[in-house]
């Protein structure tokens, strides 16, 4: 089992607004600084703890995550660690030139000494929003913006694409990566529309905040339509990414997630308009979930459990996030730490 | 010898399907014992068609392509790639007696070796060469091709799996002024899964030749 540190990067400040567009005026400059500050702290923790993958998301204009560009924290962590990959999940390739954006991670995988890992996204509905994205266009846009990528990384000569939704007469990126033919890649399967594209392109595939019976499908349908394509995944082509929280007791980890819940239509900040829209769109039940307790939560004997079902649900490679509604900063910190003492060294094998 | 015709019967000779609306002429080259009956459409300068030997003399794509240019192309379905492509300075000489001293020349799918040798043959007639899912280029035009001086244009399908796209790099490699383009989800029937986008940067190309890479397209939102 793979296990990987997601660096929301949340906004160290008070959250003065739960709407979307959060107002820029509720950003104090101070907290900004200190959000990054921490959040280079937390990266350099989590290469010493032994954390297999750090990774880096790309959201927009709220506190939630303050990345808007993955890019440049993953460039500024490629030059504090030299251990763990460095994960890019990922790009929004709907608000992206693809061209740049291949152009970006061809730099950040030499910068890394081969180092980076990357799952392109379409964005969360309210990102649609961002860059006047259209949401009824956004998979096939991501998709055919992946075919691009991967061929802009691997092609030998210069060539020209003549797309559905890009169109470039010149393509030539360098430097080309130094991973050879390319860094690892995933595709999203939050819908089950969006499997066999990952399947058919022998892509890793990428699941978030799904309950485990949604996972298992999924994976089932990944499999299906891989063995479809003539190839067979590794367990850690599958990865996971959700909310943990482990604490030296389950007493303890219960006391310290306390009666907060994740509503994922507030923690978005759903915009009134985007709702409307998302109507009988069937990625919206993501965003109309509520999650009672953190996906992993307890202490490590249970937490080590949790991953024991987790690897049989078919997932191989996980992206944890120590963020939780309650926990403070220092909670997080020390949930990192007793996850890499006693819950990583029993996962190893799984 | 020509005949006019716009009766899509009277041309039942030919290996062709053919939409009514386009008005063609029918014909023969003749030259050093060489004999090929063509199909003629529209009015512009002069684009030859070497089609695939199984396929349409007037594809969709060629049909539009004679809205702009005066397409003639060749209907080589009885015989071997091999003579045609060893009969490339005999066909230069009956394009020559034909009145056809420049022209640009479009080779599908297995025509594109005919193409090729053409333009390798004759240089001082081909204008610009354009390569469409390029297959079965032969040894003797693969290791020619950096003797093609006209400006090519390659287009490959995304998921072409026929081999286009490793002989599209060869040719992308060794000749001196070609371009590549991958038309994103076409197979090997270029026209029949994505006309429009693969017309435009044949018409472009034509228009403009190498220049074609660079946008004309305005980038101003509201004047």
């Amino acid at each position: 089992m793979i296990a990987g540190f997601f660096n929301t990067v949340g906004y160290a400040g008070p959250w003065t607004s739960n709407a979307w567009p959060a107002p820029p005026v509720g950003c104090d400059r101070e907290a900004a600084r200190l959000t990054m500050e921490r959040a280079m702290d937390q990266v350099l923790l989590a290469d010493e703890l032994g954390f297999d993958w750090i990774s880096v998301s790309e959201h927009h204009y709220s506190p939630r995550i303050l990345t808007p560009s993955p890019m440049i924290f993953a460039a500024a962590i490629t030059q504090k660690i030299k251990r763990a990959k460095i994960a890019i999940l990922g790009p929004l390739l709907p608000l992206s030139n693809p061209v740049r954006v291949a152009e970006e991670l061809a730099m950040l995988d030499v910068m890394s000494q081969g180092r980076i890992v990357v799952l392109f996204l379409r964005g969360t509905p309210n990102e649609t929003l961002v860059y006047r994205a259209n949401p009824d266009e956004t998979r096939e846009v991501t998709q055919e913006g992946i075919e691009l990528i991967l061929r802009a990384w691997t092609e030998p000569q210069p060539f020209g694409w003549e797309g559905r939704y890009f169109s470039f007469r010149t393509v030539s990126v360098w430097p080309r990566t130094l991973q050879e033919p390319r860094p690892r890649v995933f595709s999203s399967g939050n819908t089950p529309d969006s499997v066999p594209f990952a399947a058919r392109q022998r892509l890793g595939l990428a699941l978030s905040f799904m309950p485990l019976a949604e996972i298992k499908h999924r994976v089932e349908l990944y499999r299906e339509e891989a063995a479809k394509a003539g190839w067979e995944p590794a367990a850690d082509d599958v990865v996971y990414r959700f909310f943990g929280h482990v604490a030296d007791t389950d007493e303890q980890a219960r006391r310290n997630v306390g009666d907060n819940k994740v509503d994922f239509g507030r923690a978005f900040g759903m915009n009134e308009a985007v709702l409307k829209r998302l109507i009988g769109n069937r990625s919206a039940a993501l965003y109309m979930m509520v999650m009672e307790t953190p996906f992993l939560f307890g202490g490590p004997a249970a937490v080590v459990d949790q991953i024991g079902a987790l690897r049989e649900a078919g997932v191989g490679n996980m992206d944890m996030a120590f963020t939780w509604p309650g926990i403070s900063y220092e909670q997080q910190l020390q949930s990192m730490e007793c996850f890499a003492s006693r819950v990583i060294p029993q996962i190893r094998a799984l | 010898m020509l005949r006019q015709s716009c009766d899509p019967a009277d041309s039942r000779s030919l290996n062709t399907n053919m939409p009514i609306e386009i008005c063609t002429k029918e014909g023969r080259l003749q030259a050093n014992g060489l004999d090929v009956s063509y199909l003629e459409a529209g009015r512009g300068d002069p684009l030859i068609v070497f089609p695939p030997q199984d396929g349409e003399l007037f594809d969709p794509l060629i049909t539009k392509l004679a809205e702009s240019q005066r397409v003639i192309s060749l209907d080589l379905s009885s015989r071997r790639s091999s003579t045609i492509e060893g009969s490339a300075e005999k066909l230069s000489d009956a394009f020559a007696k034909f009145g056809l001293d420049r022209y640009c020349a479009i080779g599908i799918s297995d025509g594109a070796a005919p193409a090729l040798a053409q333009a390798i043959a004759a240089p001082e007639q081909v204008d610009k060469l354009i390569l469409l899912s390029p297959i079965k280029l032969s040894q003797h035009s693969t290791v020619r091709l950096d003797e093609v001086n006209a400006p090519t244009l390659v287009v490959v399908g995304t998921r072409d799996t026929s081999g286009s796209a490793e002989a599209g790099r060869l040719c992308r490699e060794k000749i001196r002024a070609c371009h590549l383009s991958f038309l994103y989800g076409a197979d090997h029937a270029l026209a029949a899964d994505r006309l429009n986008a693969c017309l435009n940067p044949i018409k472009e190309f034509l228009e403009q030749g190498e220049q074609f890479i660079i946008s004309r397209e305005s980038q101003l939102i509201h004047p």
